[in-house]
């Protein structure tokens, strides 16, 4: 299971990690023992602590009383239930989401995907929170202006997974790159190719810095000191997708850093680096061994 | 009187199908964004056993810098 690979890192980053579902503890015993789970998994039977996390899931229910006839029931119910038949099994379960709590148990974050295959990798959520984790393959680039480090949070992905390329940016001595709101230059940008499996979101910058640039007298947004573009990527859960790359063992995305930098004399030309991250693709573990 | 059969019968099948039609339209649209504690609240009481028997609750689960709570469908399908 995919959590109990990153326990380490999200522990050493001082994050617990637990997991709730509706299942009794004896089915919860099972599956740690055959995946080797030490992290707790919560057995909230009767789904009283979902309900009051308002995280009940009401469609397994619709599907029981009115079937799968009308469309957009069909279609709510294959988003967040299953793309099987309504069944009693399903009553009870929690809508699929991670909640990221603070010390004091705060809510600092939250991700709750529509597809019920969609899932955050831990690495992903750690990069976010700028804990950060040691990339295992990488690749290092270096130009006239900058370092580049490029790799992906998660070696082996699944459908559904949500996971995040990264680009660490170191920028040579007194240089600097174009943030946002540098209109009049090559804004700093990771570009994908397109890719019919995934979908992407907007990518994430840190806070920029604004510079005096004396030869045009001019204020702008830029990083002087080393930064990390974010891409988060949603590996495609639909079927269709899953049908795609079930004889594949890896997925190639390849894109480009886009990027314009200057030092206190000197613009040089924008420059596109191409960068490409393979990832390994794993099954999904829905049931356990020997089901 | 057979009529009169018919006309119940009809007014029946009719208020079924109306009684089916707004349970349909009862039901929300579902949008996750608005379900579960939303960020800066602090989340419920709970106190669960795990898979080994061992209680926890919300404070329990919290390590020096905070827990990452995943809410899963089944562990089990």
């Amino acid at each position: 299971m995919e959590l109990q690979r990153d326990i380490q890192a999200l522990q050493n980053a001082g994050i617990n990690l637990a997991t709730i579902s509706y299942d009794s503890p004896e089915t919860l015993k099972r599956f740690a023992d055959a995946f080797g789970i030490t992290f707790p998994m919560l057995s909230d039977v009767g789904s009283t602590v979902i309900k009051r996390f308002d995280l009940l899931n009401p469609v397994p229910e619709w599907g029981l009383e009115d079937g799968l006839d009308d469309p957009a029931l069909q279609e709510t119910f294959r988003t967040f239930v299953s793309v099987t038949q309504p069944n009693e099994m399903f009553v009870g379960i929690a809508f699929p989401g991670t909640f990221i709590l603070d010390s004091d148990g705060v809510v600092d974050e939250r991700h709750f995907e529509n597809f019920y295959i969609e899932r955050n990798t831990v690495s992903s959520v750690l990069i976010r929170r700028g804990a950060g984790i040691e990339p295992v393959e990488a690749t290092r680039v270096s130009t006239a202006q900058i370092n580049m480090t490029s790799y992906s949070s998660n070696q082996e992905i699944a459908v559904g997974n949500r996971f995040s390329l990264v680009v660490d940016i170191e920028p040579l001595e007194d240089m600097h790159v174009y943030a946002p709101g540098a209109d009049d230059y090559q804004i700093v940008n990771l570009r994908l190719d397109p890719n019919p499996y995934i979908r992407t979101l907007p990518v994430k910058y840190p806070a920029s810095v604004m510079y005096y640039f004396e030869p045009f007298d001019e204020n702008i947004p830029v990083y002087l000191d080393p930064f990390t573009l974010v891409q988060e990527v949603i590996l495609d859960g639909e079927r269709e997708t899953q049908q795609a790359l079930a004889d594949q063992d890896s997925i190639t995305l390849t894109g480009s850093l886009d990027y314009q930098a200057c030092d206190d004399a000197i613009c040089y030309l924008p420059t596109s680096i191409p960068v490409s991250w393979t990832m390994q693709l794993r099954g999904l573990v829905f049931r356990l061994p020997g089901q | 009187m057979r009529k009169t059969f018919k006309y119940v019968g009809r007014f029946l099948l009719i208020s079924g199908l109306m009684m089916s039609f707004s349970a349909n339209a009862q039901r929300e649209t579902i949008d996750l964004s608005t379900r579960g504690p939303q960020v800066g609240e602090s989340i419920p009481q709970f106190s669960l056993p795990d898979q080994n028997g061992d209680l926890w609750t919300q404070d329990s689960i919290l390590g020096t810098n905070g827990a990452m709570l995943v809410f899963v469908r089944s562990a089990e399908w």
